[in-house]
């Protein structure tokens, strides 16, 4: 390859240290138990989360991020005042979303790695992508009437919840 | 009839290599943030749709959706495995020159993220790794090293991830380049020698009478003599050619000479006596006795490398042949040559000595390895009497045996003992016993604090070296 056209050359540029991504997540783990908490959690459950949080922290590749994510998202259904778009909520569809994405690429670096920013464009694109469309989702949500969902409805999501589900099952099996 | 065991033999052959490449990691895998998004994702949705709570619904879908898109791309990228290359280098390397090592990415335009390591500008070793976005191009990474010896300065290993990192391919341990730098050397004045007829080229005044410019002696011709060597003011002055006879100019020939460096790489010490005898190494302190890993420090062996090399490049330079012996390691002889080759091929084997040394209880200089006639320079810390013995036997053999001190100055006892100041005392005292027994047995030590003072005593030395010839001879 060398010396071939089409081929770029590249320098080693600005790079940040390992550690920033790691303060990143424990920050997103610490304003997920903050928002949380402003939900009226009890200090209890918010002791559990922040230890699940220092997991996630120290065992990025580990189920701690989905339980992080899920307990999440479950204690705010649970605590919830009733509205389903208040901001708490919509801090944790991004937070949540944070959470995965960065979890995902601390743990295939190890300690003393330097990131470098051009690395991080393409995620970061995705995520803003992505969360557009959440929220998009989250404005149809608000033009939606507030009525009844009608049955059939609810039972053609779940069947195409639990399509999926199968075919995630055939994918995880084929490795 | 033969294509049945063929064909078995083949699938054999592709299950075995399968099996070795999931081994060495070079295969696809899912990751914890495959399983993580499509369970979390499903989970939340269903869960939110089960309990009707949009919250669920809400914070589930965009990891649901951003799981989705990176399948579908991690599935749609092409069937070639990502490649790591470095491009090869030379083995060896001057100090202090900035290299630029190259290394190849190829990887697909779907894959998205790739951690590899890459070689440190200034220091050596494999390196750190680096988060990279994965494409198809070259990285360049200048390096400099001013330290000397043997190591791996390149290894790329690397893993690239898919998007999302959904799956990872890797990690690939990358090959390993090694790289010898070699030791450098300061420029040292012309040392002392003792003339011998070696050769027939040479700046050295040889005993031989010869056709150089310096006198040698003025005598009565005789039958042989060539008729432009007759000096006529002298031989008019006695009274050619009446009374007196016809006077020749004798001149002395030009020789190389022969320098053999004996290192005493059986000590490594440093500044610091507590650490003489510490297992773990501390950088620029010194190894101790024969002990931790034989990479280059400011240590005694350091200072004896970097000396030998500055004396050979000091008589190379004037012309003379010089050899090398470890007297810890007397395999590691170089037989003395002359030129830059020999000089390159010196400093090589310092390196090479610098990795084998070694405590062995007896230093060994074979007399037969010490051309008859040739100067010898023994480098040691001389902290035991055996590398005195060998340098006053040598001394009584050779013509010339200069010791060169490479012992760290200045010392410091054990501050964690209340013995450590006399047991320094203790070691300094020997220490000065020896450098007298050497100088009374006619062994001129030269303490090689540093170049400066180095080459103002080797200064020293060949003047009165060059006096005592002149006595010698006359």
């Amino acid at each position: 390859m060398a010396d071939q056209p089409g081929v770029t050359v590249v320098d080693l540029g600005l790079t940040v240290p390992d550690w920033t991504l790691r303060l990143l997540l424990a920050t997103i783990a610490g304003a997920i138990c903050a928002v949380l908490a402003t939900e009226g959690m009890p200090p209890g459950g918010l002791i559990i989360l922040g230890l699940v949080g220092l997991a996630v922290l120290l065992v990025p590749a580990s189920p701690a991020a989905a339980v992080l994510g899920g307990g999440t998202a479950i204690l705010l259904a649970g605590y919830g005042d009733g509205d389903p778009v208040r901001p708490a909520v919509l801090a944790c569809v991004v937070l949540v979303h944070l959470l995965h994405v960065v979890t995902g690429q601390i743990a295939i670096v190890p300690r003393g790695t330097r990131i470098h920013l051009r690395a991080l464009r393409r995620p970061a694109l995705r995520f803003v992508l992505i969360q557009a469309v959440a929220f998009a989702l989250v404005g149809l949500v608000l033009l939606l009437p507030r009525a009844a969902t009608p049955t059939f409805i609810e039972v053609a999501a779940l069947l195409a919840i639990t399509a999926l589900a199968v075919f995630v099952m055939f994918l995880l099996r084929r490795g | 009839v033969t294509s049945a065991p063929n064909a078995l033999n083949d699938r054999r052959l592709r299950r075995l290599r399968e099996v070795l490449r999931r081994r060495t990691g070079r295969h696809w895998a899912p990751t914890d943030a495959l399983r993580r998004g499509l369970i979390l994702g499903i989970g939340l949705v269903a869960f939110g749709a089960l309990v009707h709570r949009l919250e669920a619904v809400l914070i589930g879908a965009p990891v649901l959706l951003t799981t989705i898109i990176s399948l579908v791309t991690c599935l749609g990228r092409g069937s070639g495995t990502p490649t790591v290359r470095a491009l090869p280098l030379p083995r060896l390397i001057e100090p202090g020159t900035e290299r630029l090592m190259i290394i190849d990415v190829d990887c697909d335009p779907a894959d998205e993220l790739l951690a590899v390591r890459l070689p440190q500008a200034r220091r050596k070793g494999p390196g750190r790794i680096h988060l990279l976005p994965a494409g198809r191009y070259r990285i360049r990474c200048p390096v400099r090293w001013s330290e000397w010896g043997e190591a791996i300065v390149m290894r790329p290993d690397h893993l690239v991830a898919s998007a999302d990192t959904l799956a990872v391919y890797g990690p690939v341990v990358g090959v390993a380049t090694r790289q010898i730098t070699l030791p450098p050397f300061d420029v040292l004045p012309p040392g002392p020698l003792l003339p011998r007829p070696a050769g027939l080229v040479g700046v050295h005044r040889s005993r031989r009478p010869g056709d150089s410019t310096e006198l040698r002696d003025i005598r009565p011709f005789a039958p042989g003599d060539r008729l432009r060597r007759v000096d006529w003011r002298v031989s008019l002055r006695s009274g050619f050619p009446d009374a007196g006879a016809l006077h020749v100019r004798e001149r002395h020939a030009d020789a190389d000479a022969e320098v053999i460096l004996a290192l005493d790489t059986r000590v490594d010490v440093g500044n610091l006596v507590a650490d003489w005898s510490r297992s773990d190494h501390e950088p620029g302190l010194g190894r101790g006795w024969n002990r931790g890993r034989r990479t280059p420090s400011r240590g005694s062996l350091d200072t004896m490398i970097r000396a030998a090399s500055s004396l050979a490049a000091c008589y190379l330079r004037q012309g003379d042949r010089v050899g090398l012996i470890d007297i810890g390691r007397p395999q590691l002889y170089l037989a003395p040559g002359g030129g830059s080759r020999q000089l390159l091929r010196l400093r090589h084997r310092l390196v090479l000595c610098g990795q084998a040394a070694g405590w062995v209880p007896r230093p060994v200089l074979r007399p037969h390895l010490v051309p008859a006639g040739a100067m010898v320079v023994v480098l040691s810390a001389f902290l035991d009497d055996a590398v005195v013995d060998t340098a006053v036997v040598a001394a009584r053999r050779a013509g010339l045996v200069i010791a060169v001190d490479v012992l760290p100055r200045p010392l410091h006892p054990d501050p964690e003992t209340p013995w450590g100041e006399a047991a320094l005392a203790l070691i300094k005292a020997e220490h000065r016993m020896r450098v007298d027994a050497l100088s009374s047995h006619g062994v001129p030590v030269l303490n090689w604090a540093d170049t400066a003072v180095s080459a103002a005593i080797l200064r020293k030395l060949a003047l009165r070296q060059r006096h005592r010839v002149a006595r010698v001879w006359r």
